[in-house]
């Protein structure tokens, strides 16, 4: 049965259309008329032509002139770039504007001379000042991989690299980064569509947004169907799909906004929460967040690893019931390499101890980003789901004891990997304090971790249990003087 | 600097039409957009919201309107994109259409135009043949925009059975436009 002939209730489609006609829906009417709508295209076909005639009547009957009049004001009122409602023109522009509709109504169209202003200065001139501005340029966009293709949906838009205010683009394949020229950076992933409301807000139909919001351009506001995502100095994405918004902060913080949930009357203020660096959420159509375990990075935006692996590490889950509700394990794909942030609650970084660098074998890794306050907890465990045959490695750090699941089931291959630390500020565990932090390997190191190395030879789940013991036991809690473990996984079949 | 009509755009893409004419296209338009977005919002009032928003975008992007592209082709994709996102703004208490609703109504849009066509020229016709009780509703509600609840009053009848009455004429005249197009085809 094709979707045009699928049966549906005829008679309840005709009563929720024209009851949609006489302005008489309740709300699971309209609920209801959705779905008969989305089921069937005779449905649709009907409820056209119902349209059809309650249109025409309310046009016929009433609103030609009513419009043509609305019309009229409306564009005397507009803008040149910027909110219009109320902006008010000359009574010479407005008359003008009357009369070239009146004359359109007449099926007279107007040239050149008759519109044009006797008053003191050239309405040409005026347009072509208005034309500037109303295509104003609020961003320039790039390919970030090969093949990437896009559209504005407009006249020469196809490819188009500048990016002007109001625009939408439909990125059909690749990824792109656009530059706005507030220099903060928005990478989208196809498919995705997105508008550019204007350089410090954009609209999010479908796919997904990463946001490098630039130092001075905080307020960046990311909107959706379900929620608006505020920038307070951040790296963010947000991606919506099934009518649902996943907001993910990186670094920084956001406000989430959301709209009221009592559904009585529009209410101009809703629910206001801050997220943080590390911390992940979904927001479902309804309005009830939802906690998001783990986050992958996109491909394209991971280091620039020796090895071209492709995603090995598909989930990562843990037992652990965490105060901090929407922190998320941040997995990612090809990212293992020099400088990489070692953990979710920390700005450490992973090193070669030396400066011969990182173990090669490591390098282009999935790694995982673990949260170092887990190194105390006792009963950890964490499964790491493997999409095809791998090489997990375990970075111990070497203040601590092997656990007896690592010594079980995993090898100390010998070699080590260092971090470079930054003093921890527990209020604000994304500050990093000038001079703290180095580039590259050998330097700034402050810690030593182990590499143990465990081979899969099938994909599916390595469990993973706690950390090991201090040497020195000194109860401190999350400020003991110890790292939680790092998380590698290699394919197998790139093994020397 | 004076500029005739019809110049270059300023990005060399090929000749833009002018204000006036835009204005032309719009005004045209009007009755058919309003359509369209009256089909995709579930209520009423939103509906002249939305077009104003229209219009708008329409204005900002005159610019870039190819005249040798289709004007209503071209109005109706602005006119999903501000109906949805429209929808996204809208009050959590008020419910819309899906998402996939509002997309494949828009999509098949473009095959109803005939329909509605065709219903301008009969529809005054139609109403004639109409019953004195459902024309004098339709005149009521459609010509002095009075609410059901009104005339329900006026004319000292149970709002269920203004409603009735209107849907009967609805109906009506839907059959009365898809005869005459069934006729004219012969």
């Amino acid at each position: 049965m094709t979707e045009a002939s699928r049966k549906y209730d005829k008679e309840r489609l005709h009563q929720l259309t024209l009851g949609k006609c006489n302005g008489a829906l309740t709300e699971d009417d309209v609920s209801e008329l959705s779905e008969l709508l989305a089921s069937s295209a005779d449905a649709r076909d009907e409820y056209w032509q119902f349209l059809a005639v309650h249109a025409e009547l309310d046009w016929q009957l009433n609103n030609e002139s009513a419009s043509t009049d609305s019309l009229a004001k409306q564009i005397a009122g507009f803008p040149d770039d910027v909110e219009p409602r109320s902006k008010i023109l000359g009574a010479g522009r407005a008359t003008q504007i009357l009369l070239a509709i009146a004359a359109c109504l007449a099926v007279v169209w107007f040239a050149g001379g008759v519109l044009w202003s006797d008053r003191g200065k050239d309405l040409a001139a005026e347009q072509a000042e208005k034309q500037s501005r109303v295509a104003k340029t609020v961003g320039h966009l790039k390919p970030i991989v090969p093949d990437s293709a896009w559209s504005f949906g407009r006249p020469g838009g196809d490819d188009a690299t500048e990016f002007q205010l109001g625009d939408t683009i439909w990125l059909n394949e690749g990824a792109v980064e656009l530059q706005l020229v507030t220099d903060t950076v928005a990478v989208l992933e196809a498919p995705t569509i997105m508008q550019v409301v204007s350089a410090d807000r954009v609209r999010v139909f479908d796919g997904g947004v990463k946001v490098e919001v630039a130092e001075g351009a905080e307020g960046f506001s990311v909107e959706t169907n379900s929620a608006e995502v505020v920038d307070l100095g951040t790296v963010f994405s947000v991606n919506v799909g099934d009518g649902n918004t996943d907001l993910v902060v990186f670094d920084g913080a956001v406000d989430l906004k959301l709209p009221r949930q009592d559904g009585e009357t529009e209410q101009p203020d809703g629910l206001v929460k801050r997220f943080r660096a590390g911390e992940a959420v979904q927001v479902l159509d309804d309005g009830t967040l939802s906690r998001i375990v783990n986050v992958r990075q996109a491909t394209h935006q991971t280091g620039d690893g020796g090895l071209s692996a492709g995603s090995v590490i598909e989930s990562v889950k843990d037992n652990n019931v965490r105060e901090d509700f929407w922190s998320f394990y941040e997995i990612v794909p090809g990212g293992m390499r020099e400088d990489a942030g070692a953990f979710v609650d920390r700005v450490h970084q992973w090193n070669g101890t030396k400066s011969k660098g990182i173990p090669a074998y490591l390098l282009g890794g999935d790694y995982v980003k673990t949260f170092n306050d887990d190194k105390v907890v006792d009963q950890l465990r964490i499964d790491v789901m493997l999409n095809q045959p791998a090489t997990l490695y375990v970075l111990l750090d070497q203040r601590v004891s092997p656990p007896a699941w690592l010594l079980e089931s995993f090898s100390d291959t010998g070699d080590t990997i260092g971090v470079d630390e930054a003093a921890y500020h527990p209020d604000d565990p994304t500050r990093v304090p000038e001079g703290d932090l180095q580039i590259g390997p050998g330097r700034s190191i402050n810690r030593t971790h182990s590499i143990w190395k465990l081979v899969a030879e099938e994909p599916g789940v390595v469990s993973l249990g706690a950390n090991g013991l201090l040497h020195d036991v000194n109860a401190e809690g999350v400020l003991s003087q110890a790292n939680m473990y790092g998380i590698v996984a290699v394919p197998l079949k790139h093994l020397n | 600097m004076a500029r005739p009509d019809k110049s270059p755009a300023p990005d060399g893409e090929g000749q833009s039409l002018g204000d006036e004419a835009f204005v032309g296209q719009m005004t045209a338009s009007q009755r058919d957009l309003r359509t369209f977005i009256v089909g995709l919002v579930p209520h009423q009032v939103d509906a002249d919201d939305v077009l104003q928003e229209v219009n708008l975008a329409l204005w900002r992007k005159r610019h870039l309107y190819d005249p040798n592209q289709d004007y209503l082709r071209w109005a109706f994709g602005f006119a999903a994109l501000e109906v949805r996102s429209f929808r996204s703004r809208a009050a959590r208490g008020r419910l819309w259409f899906s998402e996939s609703t509002i997309q494949s109504l828009a999509d098949e849009w473009p095959d109803k135009i005939s329909f509605l066509e065709d219903c301008r020229l009969v529809l005054a016709r139609c109403l004639q043949k109409l019953n004195d009780t459902e024309r004098q509703v339709v005149e009521a509600k459609y010509g002095d925009s009075q609410s059901v609840k009104k005339i329900a009053n006026d004319t000292n009848t149970p709002l269920s059975t203004v409603y009735d009455t209107l849907s009967r004429a609805l109906k009506s005249l839907r059959i009365c436009v898809r005869r005459s197009q069934l006729q004219s085809s012969h």
